[in-house]
């Protein structure tokens, strides 16, 4: 079947006398290319990984874990500064692009609260401790839980983007005292072996499928953006298309 | 070496359902959003919602 859509990527109008339902294209090439990456990535870390020596199997969580939670930061740093440039130059499309990732950014995040306590019971003995770095990335979730909410409690658009805009530059700045909440604080957490001043300290085989497996949530992380940043583009026409039809009656 | 094979393979299932359900909503959003824009007469593109 021939996908019909215009150069977005959108479907155009339907011919009046067609009388046939639309087919737009609902998943288009970023988001099979990303399945296809992690598909990838989960080869090459279950067969192509060796364990760890002590931890055992469960070590190979890290290379769902961390690149969760890079793409959570990730995220929410771009919400962070589309916010910025939609305060500054109030285009509606860098308050789409904010709300998309911080959607996208709140599903890592999510990935990331739940592959923690499933590694943290075999090797802590417990599912979840009240330690500073779970605390924190729990709150980072409520934080951006609460600006979906905000989001959708507001009905004017503008004062809707502007207030969001303020939550999602607040929330993105606990992401710095989330990363140096293992140094600050004394913790069960596990201190950085990649992303500290000094060489990574991983074997290469594993920091290799680290990075592999990196790669391809990014390309995760770009698809879903952009795919929900055009859910919010069309949210958008059909709210405006709403506004005339209510309006001509 | 401690036997946690189990606990490796419900991370990398409960990921990929995540990951799968939130890309099901997107579409599923998606074609309800589309399906009211044709009855209405919206043709989606970009430039028609920048103000």
């Amino acid at each position: 079947m021939t996908a019909r859509v215009n150069a977005e990527g959108v479907p155009p109008r339907p011919a009046p006398a067609a009388g046939e339902p639309p087919r737009p294209a609902l998943v288009d090439g970023w988001l099979v290319a990303a399945a296809i990456a992690v598909a990838a990535a989960y080869v090459r870390a279950i067969y192509f990984t060796p364990p760890d020596a002590t931890q055992g199997l469960v070590q190979k969580v890290y290379y769902l874990h961390l690149p969760a939670a890079l793409n959570a930061y990730i995220a929410f740093a771009v919400v962070a500064v589309t916010s910025v440039v939609y305060l500054w130059l109030r285009d509606p499309r860098a308050d789409r692009v904010a709300e998309s990732s911080a959607e996208v950014g709140l599903l890592f995040t999510t990935v990331v609260l739940t592959t923690g306590p499933i590694w943290g019971k075999p090797i802590w003995g417990t599912w979840w401790t009240w330690d500073a770095r779970l605390t924190l990335t729990l709150f980072l979730w409520l934080i951006y839980a609460g600006y979906l909410v905000l989001r959708g409690a507001i009905i004017e658009p503008e004062m809707r983007a502007r207030y969001s805009a303020v939550l999602g530059i607040l929330g993105a700045l606990l992401i710095p005292f989330i990363h140096m909440s293992v140094y600050l604080f004394r913790t069960l957490h596990p201190m950085p072996i990649v992303l500290k001043p000094e060489r990574p300290s991983l074997p290469p085989e594993m920091l290799h499928t680290l990075l592999f497996s990196f790669a391809a949530f990014v390309l995760v992380y770009l698809a879903l953006l952009r795919a929900r940043y055009r859910l919010s583009t069309e949210r958008a026409l059909l709210a405006e298309l709403e506004l005339d039809a209510d309006g001509g009656r | 070496m401690a036997e946690t094979g189990a606990y490796y393979h419900a991370a990398y299932v409960v990921a990929a359902a995540l990951y799968l359900l939130y890309a099901a909503t997107l579409v599923t959003r998606r074609r309800r959003v589309i399906a009211r824009l044709a009855a209405l007469g919206g043709d989606g593109t970009p430039a028609s919602t920048k103000r």
